[in-house]
Parts: structure tokens; C-alpha cells; sequence
């Protein structure tokens, strides 16, 4: 079973048994460290769509354990992400076209937006909440772009320029429009407030 | 980075935006800082988003606090792709391997080889495909190259595409493999090796795969549209990285088989998983630890150990050992010991936030290595703690009573407690989590009131409770004395309780789906229920989003539908705690049981997040309701949420108690066990005080009880509330004595006073000079009305803490325990080699064998101080 071949050295034998159980321990520890920022970007992207994001992020990682060239440790994170978006957007494609959004699939999960429904007591709600689900229900609203960029720097915690390499968007765009996203959010959460 | 253009106010420039996601670097940097102290509008600007980011970042926070795994057959199925392709192969030769072998590059390229076929398989098999459909498919990899690896096909939806896809994907990983090993013979070697290895790959062709270094590391390559690998003409099936890497879920005790079936392997696993694991949990608890829940939830929980097949190595509870929680910085408070998450595996492995586990000239000899260091826990993907958040539980600020001179506070008063939640975290925290408990979490009382005494109760009928005393040389300071009050309070058998209409009043919210919170909500209720007659009634109440009625209220002989409700109990969305209250005091109303027990059993994990949210206004209602004779439970569970200050204040305003069910064994406990003492108040606002003789008391220390503490002057007042009792409950409270004479005087003398010298009082003392305190106790019936007031005084004796009853000195022991947990700047000599000696010396009878368990709590803590 083990090499014995009085050519090898134990060492290089070791080795090369390491180098699996090393792989192994790097996957599992990789889906075990990724599985829950992967899922709940995975969530915030397909708006709620439970299984949708359990599709992508289950792919994102089948992809990642049949990738042999394993991303390095600086782009590990954003692999992940720019697949795991890439699933999601693929989805988007082809079940749009068969299935009327909202038909399948989608499971309300707890503190979405749409959770923080009216059967609270509004005004028993402490404010960190109220900030909270505005806050959800306005990225919600943002163009397209600006929000999917958003989950991609707050969940996926991509630089810019990794966000530009997911998205394809350039360096100076992501920041222009990031930034017209946090504009836009900022102005309307003190409006709101104001209004409150 | 951003655009060159000048913007010249703060609303358009993209830089405020990257300067708070810290995107901006040197000299763009500097230039933005510098105005940035001089221009208000932009230091405002800056500001405001990164307030935004926070919040946005503590939403983000919160979505992982309440993570749901994938769910199971998702799992399974990734697993068995795994398992699939890790089934060992013999039919390797040994002149293969040493073929190659020769490169030193090859580890990764003969492990990608040897598994790659059986991987196909498992993928397909994933995929839903049956064992016909993969022998076929074995045909079509043999003619893989006729399949035309591109886009088209890959996001149609026939199974050939699908396999297609599948394959473009091996291709790739091969292609890259070869690339890697930087030796076409190597490939071959390689293709060789899986031709024999399974069927599938039988007719593979040999590889040449002109992959260039960019290609292969071309995030285009792995952007996720379906198939991009169109450039290369390779066709063996080789799956890139080796059995191992079809079988990360392999639960860690499988590994040295794995490795052993595996021709080049002669290393079991040695401890490579255990640190990989190490560093995987300190990733997670550092992004668990900043938000709504912290990471001890998931290991506590265990969402994937065992039940799912992939109890990690050493990573995860239950694994071969276990990890070890350390203190976080945390959100909300700032109280340091507020968050746990998993630090250092339980191998000993530090879980720096750097780590690499080969030294430079080790992974000289395996080139492929350096790609793996992924382990290294970049700050990069740590969720910031979020500045807003309720993060982790929640105790509140405990500072050990001082010692008080008898001169000047000759008086201690005290409401009592019959709680017992700190014991049992403490526990929790000690076995389950190998951590030491946060200072705070840690009160006194609450261990000593854990333990059953055998303390007499009172004879007659018409006094609730009876009082007991013992005095005995202070253990941890041959100086002093300790003094031990103790109440017992009636005991009324099950059969003899008055009828009781309860309201269970269960969180639901999304933070409760963990194996040690709803179904233990869920058993202990069945158990209680279980104890309950024809005449008592219980109702149920859920609440999460929104509050409901899920039970009316139902006699206690309809066990099946109580139980059906029980069962029905899901957990999801978030906790409306004060809507739900309100809900379940209005139906223990509607039900009231004149003279009976009425009461609101409260179970959850933490916090009331939404709706009546001030600790205040909850604290109102239930004072409120407890006048109206509709008392509170409150059951705590699990961890990473507990708001255990609200907890403890609702109970013991609400002539309630406080329990924390950390195991079906304290559910037992509390709620069959004792449950008359649960249910059934005897008692309520018992208030003690304690009058210290001058004469022989130079000074004295409460030991513990520090937030029960009252002023003198509300003893008398009835209007003051305070804890209850229930049937059978003790309480006992320990006070640590310095001797009149003995000690320094370290409290300045007060010149305008009359000297209240021991010989001032001589003539009044004389009649009493050998009792060295009075005990006076004030309750009310649990019907309410005026305060009865009950005296005991006790002498003074000169008794070795050796020769106290074992009573005494167990709970002498605890308290000493509880001490050294607390870091009390009073614990003097104690050690926990002393409070396990008096604890092994006095366990008694131990009906429960909770005085043995506590033993062991005391060599844990040892282990971790």
C-alpha cells in the first residue's frame, strides 16, 4: 500500500500523502470558513431565494474541489464570490425565462427586508431595527448594478479591483458607482428620518 | 483607483465613498486626509458613510448570525462526490508511482490522476444520474473529444451537456495539472494512472494541454460561465486534485484509511486537519464573534457535526478535541468577555492569524504547497464588529461586595434568589465549550443556590420557611469567619400542588433553530407537561416576527394535543418578545385560577429584539402582572444571544425565577425535579437582613447577592419588591466575618460621632453579647397583602471549617469557586485545589450527583485558568 520502493524515501512518500490530506483539510476548511458569507451573499443576491442561493453556493464549491488550479490566498475570497455570483446570474438567466419570478424556489428567509412586516408593532420597534429594515428595503431598490455591487463589497468584502475582475466593470466605475450607491442611501436614510 | 477627475464637492466624489471602504492607498491617500482635515463638509461626508458602512456591515453581520447550513441532502450529496472519488484504488503499481514520482512536483498530479475517474462518477451521481447512465457515460468520456466543449452546450439543459460541462471542467483541471507539473511525462504518468483506476477512464487519451501560466490562473477561467475552457484539446478525465480533494467531508477519523488506501500514502492524517480546522474556526468566529450571535453558536449548536456526516477534525465538538472558545473583542457594551468564538483548536495548534504549517525547506520539496496557504486568516473577510449591534450575550456589571465595618453599616439587607441560570452557564460554558466563564456571567448565589442542601424545613403549617445558620473558621482566610444563612422553604409534593394555569411563552425566532434550544425548549416542556394533572391548564404562545397563539388554553390531560403543539414549533424570523408577553399574560388572565398558580413560563435564547424592547418597560409589565398575581418563569437556552441581564431582571422583579437549561438533564431537573418549587411560589418579596453585633463583628462581606442588594430602610417597606420562594427551594447565603479585634482599622474614625466602641453599648449588648448576628426575614403570602416578620439570632462559636456540616462546607466550596471565576479581589488564599478537597469532602447524599459533576467543572477551570 504505502511506497516501499527502497528508491523513494519515506519523506517523499509522506509527501505526497500530506499534499492530499493537506488538499482535503483545505476544502473542508475553506467550505466550512466560506458556507455562511457564500450563502447569505448568495441569499441577498437572489433576493431570498433559499434554494437558488443553496444551488449556487453548493456549485461555487463542487467547482472549487474540481479547480486544480486552486486560487492563491489574495484571490481565494473573490474566486468564490465571482463564481459564486456568476451561478446566481446564470440562474437568473435561464429560470427567468421558464418560470415567472417568485414561482419556485423561494423560501422567505428570516430577517429579509420582507420580515419586518407589518404585523410588528411599528411603534414599539426600537430604532435599530426600523434603520435596519430601511436600510434593506432601500438597497433593495437601488439600479441593479449598484446593488449587486454593494453585496458583492459588503458581503463578499472584495476590493475594488476584485470587484472589477468579478463584474467586468472597471476600477473607477465600481467606485463611481459604489459611491452612488452609499450617496443614495445616505440621503434617503436621513430623509426618512427626517421625516419620522 | 477613482476617477482622475477633480470633484470639488464631497457628494460627488467616489474617493468619500473608497476612503470609508478603505480602498484608498498612498498617495491618493494622503492627498484625500489632508484635505480631509481641513474641509468639514467632507470630514462630514466621511463620517456619514462610514456610519452607513457600519450599519450596512451589522446587517450583513446579522444574515451570518443567523445562518442556515446547507440544508441536508445538499450536503449528503457533496459528500458522497467526495466519498466517491476517495474509494481507494490498489491496482496502482508501484512502477507508476515511481514513474511518477521521479518529479518531485508529482504529489499533486498523481493524486488528481488516481481519483479523477471514480470523481466523474461521483459528480454524475450528484447529479442525480443512475449507475446505467454512468456506464454509458463511461462510453462518452472514451469519446469525450467528439463532445465540443463550449458554451452553447453547457447552458443547455440535455444530459449530454451536462456531462460535457462536466468534462470541460476535468479538461481544465487537467490541463491545469499538467501545467502545474510543468512535465507533459507527468501527465501521462497521470492519465496512466487513471486509465487503471477505474473503468470510466479506460480509453482516456493521453493529455496535452498547452495551458499557459495566465491561463491557468485567469479568473476568466473560473468566472463561472458555465464552461469558458475552450482552448484546450485535452481529453483524459483526469480530475484535478486527488482523492483528498473529492473527500473534504470525509469526517476526520477516516483520513489515515483514505491515505492508507492510497498507494503513494504512508502518513495517516497527522494533525494537518486539526490545524487546518483550527484556523477554519477562528476564521469563523472572528466573523461569528462581531455579530448578532456569536460563532459558539454553531459549534454549541453543532449544525454539522455528527447528524451531517462531516464532524470535522478537531475542529468541531464532539471531533477529537475540542475547540477551545476565547474571549473576542466585542460589539455593543464593550464588555470583552461579552463574545466567544473558537480560537486555538483543541490540538494546541495556535490559531495565529498567520500560520503557515511547512517550514520554507519542506515545502521546498512540494512546489504545489504554497498554493494551499490559504490557511492564513486574512483580516480581509473578517466582519468588522458592528458598532450598533447586540452582539453575544449580555451580562451585566457585577463588583464583589466590599467588606462593610459594623460601626458604620451595622445592617445588611438582601432580597433573595432562588435563581439558578449562572450555574448552569457556567457549566455550559466549562464542558461544552472548554472556555472559562466571563467574570460577569458568574454570580454567587446562583451556584450555591443550584445545589440541593438538606436544610430542616419548617414544622408548623403556618410558617412558609424555616431558617438555618452555621458559623465555621473561613476557609480562605484562617482569620475570618464565615457565616452561613440559609431558608428553606416548605416542600409541597406534586400530588399536593394547587392547580396551575401556565402560559408557555416560547421564542421562535430563527436564532432558536439550534440543537440545544427550540427541541430542548420543546422536551422540557413535554416533561413538565408530563407532570401536570386533569384540573391544570396550559397554553402556548409563540413569538418571533409577530406574536401568536399557537395552543389555547387546554386542560393538562389532553397531553396529545399539547404535544402536537409542541411539535408543530418551527423556528424562524425574529423575536417580538413584547408583543408576545403581553399576549401570554392576557391569556394567563383569561384563565386565571383563583388561589391556583397562575404563571408564564418564558423560553428563549436572549433577547426580546423587537417590539418592547427597554428592559424598563418589560420590566413594568411584569412587575405589573406579578401584583395581579400572574407570576414569570424565565427559561433560558443556548448562548450567543442571551440578553442575561433582561432575563434576570424580568424574573426578579415578576416574583419569578430564573433558570438556564443548558441540557435535557437540567430540564429534568427544573422542571420535574423541582417543578413545585418552580410552579409554586410560597412565599414572595422575602427580604433578609442581617444585624451584626458590634462587639464581636469588626466588619463583614456579603459574598455574592450584589445585585439584590437592598438599602436598611426597605426592608420594612412593603412597597420594595423582592425575590420569591418556592415549595422546596433553599436559599443559601454566605457571609464572611471579621472577628471584632482582629483587624487593622483601616476605615477612618469619624470624629462628630458618638464612638460606637463595643464598650458604648456594653449595657445594651450585655443580654445579647454572644450572639454574634440576628437574622430578621420579611415575605409576603404569594397572595400578596402585608409583610410577616421573622427573627433567628445566632451565636457565636468558635467551630474549625473541618468540623461544620458538609452542607456548610460544600457550599463554602462553591462559593470559593465562584470566587476564583470572578477574579474577586477577595478570595484570599482560596485555590481550586482547596475548593475541590472541601467539595470532595463533603458531596453527602447527592441525590442528583450534581455535587460530583460540579468536581469536575472545578479540575476543568483549573485546566483552562
Amino acid at each position: 500500500m504505502a511506497v516501499s520502493s527502497s528508491s523513494k524515501s519515506p519523506l517523499e512518500a509522506e509527501t505526497a500523502s500530506d499534499g492530499e490530506q493537506v488538499r482535503t483539510a483545505w476544502l473542508k476548511n475553506v467550505f466550512e470558513t466560506y458556507q455562511p458569507v457564500l450563502l447569505s451573499y448568495a441569499r441577498r443576491m437572489t433576493r431570498g431565494k433559499q434554494i437558488w442561493a443553496e444551488e449556487a453556493v453548493q456549485e461555487t464549491f463542487l467547482r472549487l474541489c474540481r479547480q486544480s488550479a486552486k486560487p492563491d490566498d489574495d484571490h481565494l475570497r473573490a474566486w468564490l464570490f465571482t463564481v459564486c455570483r456568476s451561478r446566481v446570474i446564470d440562474m437568473h438567466r435561464t429560470e427567468h425565462s421558464t418560470l415567472p419570478d417568485g414561482s419556485t424556489g423561494i423560501v422567505e428567509v428570516a430577517h429579509t427586508a420582507a420580515n419586518y412586516d407589518s404585523s410588528d408593532l411599528p411603534e414599539m420597534q426600537i430604532q435599530r431595527h426600523e434603520e435596519q429594515q430601511r436600510l434593506r428595503a432601500l438597497v433593495e431598490q437601488l439600479p441593479e448594478r449598484q446593488r449587486e455591487l454593494l453585496h458583492l463589497k459588503i458581503h463578499g468584502q472584495l476590493s475594488y479591483r476584485q470587484m472589477a475582475e468579478a463584474t467586468g466593470i472597471s476600477i473607477s466605475n465600481v467606485g463611481f458607482l459604489l459611491h452612488q450607491a452609499m450617496r443614495t442611501l445616505r440621503e434617503k436614510l436621513t430623509s426618512d428620518e427626517a421625516v419620522c | 483607483m477613482t476617477s482622475d477627475k477633480k470633484y470639488n464637492n464631497a457628494m460627488d466624489d467616489p474617493r468619500v465613498t473608497a476612503y470609508a471602504f478603505g480602498q484608498l492607498e498612498g498617495q491618493q491617500l494622503r492627498e484625500f486626509e489632508s484635505m480631509l482635515s481641513s474641509n468639514p463638509e467632507y470630514a462630514a461626508a466621511v463620517e456619514n458613510t462610514k456610519q452607513l458602512v457600519n450599519l450596512l456591515e451589522a446587517d450583513a453581520a446579522h444574515d451570518l448570525a443567523t445562518f442556515e447550513p446547507l440544508v441536508q441532502d445538499r450536503n449528503q450529496s457533496l459528500e458522497k462526490v467526495m466519498q466517491m472519488s476517495a474509494a481507494p484504488d490498489d491496482k496502482f503499481s508501484e512502477a507508476e508511482i515511481s514513474v511518477a514520482k521521479r518529479d518531485g512536483n508529482s504529489w499533486l498530479g498523481i493524486a488528481a490522476a488516481m481519483a479523477s475517474a471514480a470523481a466523474l462518477i461521483g459528480v454524475l451521481i450528484w447529479n442525480g444520474y443512475d449507475v446505467q447512465t454512468i456506464d454509458a457515460l463511461a462510453d462518452n468520456t472514451s469519446r469525450a473529444d467528439e463532445i465540443v466543449v463550449s458554451d452553447e452546450l453547457s447552458s443547455a439543459e440535455s444530459n449530454s451537456a451536462e456531462l460535457s460541462k462536466q468534462l470541460s471542467e476535468l479538461q481544465s483541471a487537467n490541463a491545469a495539472i499538467a501545467q502545474e507539473s510543468e512535465q507533459s511525462e507527468l501527465a501521462v504518468a497521470s492519465s496512466q494512472l487513471s486509465r487503471s483506476a477505474t473503468e470510466a477512464s479506460k480509453s482516456s487519451a493521453p493529455v496535452t494541454a498547452p495551458v499557459t501560466n495566465e491561463q491557468a490562473s485567469n479568473t476568466k477561467n473560473f468566472s463561472g460561465q458555465t464552461t469558458t475552457i475552450t482552448n484546450q484539446n485535452s481529453t483524459a478525465s483526469n480530475k484535478p486534485a486527488s482523492s483528498a480533494a473529492n473527500a473534504p467531508f470525509e469526517p476526520a477519523t477516516q483520513l489515515p484509511a483514505v491515505a492508507g488506501g492510497i498507494p503513494v500514502g504512508t502518513g495517516g492524517a497527522r494533525g494537518m486537519g486539526v490545524g487546518n480546522n483550527g484556523g477554519m474556526m477562528r476564521g469563523y468566529g472572528d466573523m461569528m464573534g462581531g455579530g448578532y450571535r456569536s460563532a459558539e453558536d454553531y459549534a454549541g449548536g453543532a449544525p454539522y457535526s455528527g447528524e451531517k456526516g462531516y464532524g470535522a477534525a478537531g475542529g468541531y465538538p464532539g471531533g477529537p478535541s475540542t475547540p477551545r472558545p476565547t474571549v473576542a473583542p466585542t460589539g455593543e457594551g464593550g464588555l470583552p468577555d461579552d463574545v466567544l468564538y473558537f480560537g486555538d483548536p483543541g490540538s494546541g495548534h495556535p490559531a495565529e492569524p498567520k500560520r503557515r504549517f511547512e517550514s520554507e525547506s519542506r515545502r521546498k520539496d512540494m512546489p504545489g504547497l504554497d498554493r494551499f496557504e490559504i490557511l492564513e486568516t486574512k483580516p480581509s473577510y473578517y466582519y468588522p464588529l458592528p458598532k450598533h449591534g447586540s452582539g453575544g450575550d449580555s451580562y451585566a456589571e457585577i463588583t464583589d461586595n466590599a467588606f462593610q465595618k459594623v460601626t458604620t453599616n451595622p445592617l445588611s439587607t438582601f432580597s433573595i434568589d432562588v435563581d439558578t441560570a449562572s450555574y448552569s452557564k457556567m457549566r455550559m460554558m466549562l464542558q461544552q465549550y472548554n472556555r472559562l466563564p466571563p467574570a460577569n456571567a458568574v454570580r454567587i448565589e446562583e451556584l450555591l443556590n443550584y445545589f440541593e442542601y438538606d436544610y430542616e424545613g419548617p414544622g408548623e403549617a403556618d410558617v412558609p420557611f424555616a431558617a438555618n445558620m452555621e458559623l465555621a473558621s473561613c476557609p480562605w482566610n484562617d482569620k475570618h469567619k464565615l457565616a452561613r444563612i440559609a431558608i428553606k422553604g416548605k416542600e409541597i409534593e406534586n400530588s399536593q400542588r394547587t392547580v396551575s394555569n401556565l402560559v408557555f411563552l416560547l421564542d421562535v425566532s430563527g436564532s432558536m433553530n439550534e440543537p440545544n434550544k427550540l427541541p430542548l425548549v420543546r422536551r422540557g416542556m413535554e416533561m413538565l407537561v408530563g407532570q401536570l394533572g386533569e384540573n391544570d391548564r396550559v397554553a402556548i404562545v409563540v413569538y418571533a416576527g409577530a406574536a401568536g397563539q399557537v395552543l389555547e388554553s387546554t386542560t393538562a390531560d389532553n397531553k396529545d394535543v399539547i404535544f402536537e403543539a409542541l411539535d408543530r414549533l418551527q423556528a424562524g424570523g425574529s423575536t417580538n418578545g413584547g408583543q408576545g408577553i403581553q399576549l401570554a399574560y392576557q391569556i394567563a388572565r383569561d384563565h386565571f385560577i383563583k388561589g391556583g398558580t397562575n404563571r408564564v413560563i418564558l423560553c428563549t435564547d436572549g433577547d426580546f429584539n423587537v417590539g418592547t424592547t427597554g428592559t424598563d418597560q418589560l420590566v413594568n409589565i411584569v412587575e405589573q402582572e406579578a401584583k395581579g398575581g400572574v407570576f414569570l418563569s424565565v427559561l433560558g437556552f443556548g448562548t450567543g444571544n442571551l440578553n442575561d441581564a433582561m432575563l434576570e431582571a424580568i424574573s426578579g422583579r415578576g416574583d419569578g425565577n430564573y433558570a438556564f437549561i443548558d441540557t435535557s438533564t437540567e430540564a429534568h431537573k427544573v422542571l420535574v425535579e423541582q417543578l413545585s418549587g418552580t410552579l409554586v411560589a410560597i412565599a414572595k418579596d422575602v427580604k433578609i437582613q442581617i444585624e451584626f453585633n458590634p462587639a464581636l463583628v469588626d466588619s463583614y462581606r456579603l459574598i455574592g447577592y450584589e445585585n439584590r442588594i437592598l438599602a436598611a430602610e426597605d426592608f420594612a417597606d412593603d412597597t420594595k419588591d423582592a425575590g420569591e420562594i418556592g415549595a422546596g427551594h433553599t436559599v443559601t447565603a454566605l457571609y464572611e466575618i471579621v472577628p471584632a479585634g482582629t483587624a487593622e482599622q483601616n476605615v477612618t474614625d469619624l470624629k462628630y460621632q458618638p464612638q460606637n466602641k463595643p464598650e458604648v453599648k456594653t449595657q445594651e449588648a450585655n443580654e445579647f453579647q454572644d450572639e454574634i448576628l440576628t437574622l430578621k426575614l420579611r415575605y409576603k403570602a404569594p397572595e400578596g397583602g402585608s409583610s410577616k416578620l421573622l427573627e433567628f439570632p445566632i451565636k457565636d462559636a468558635e467551630n474549625a471549617f473541618e468540623d461544620a456540616s458538609s452542607d456548610f462546607r460544600f457550599a463554602a466550596a462553591v462559593a470559593e469557586f465562584g470566587m476564583l471565576l470572578r477574579n474577586s479581589p477577595h478570595r484570599g488564599e482560596a485555590s481550586f485545589e482547596h475548593a475541590r478537597s472541601a467539595a470532595r469532602g463533603s458531596l453527602g447524599e447527592d441525590r442528583l450527583g450534581l455535587r460530583a459533576e460540579f468536581l469536575g467543572l472545578i479540575d476543568a477551570a483549573k485546566r483552562l485558568k
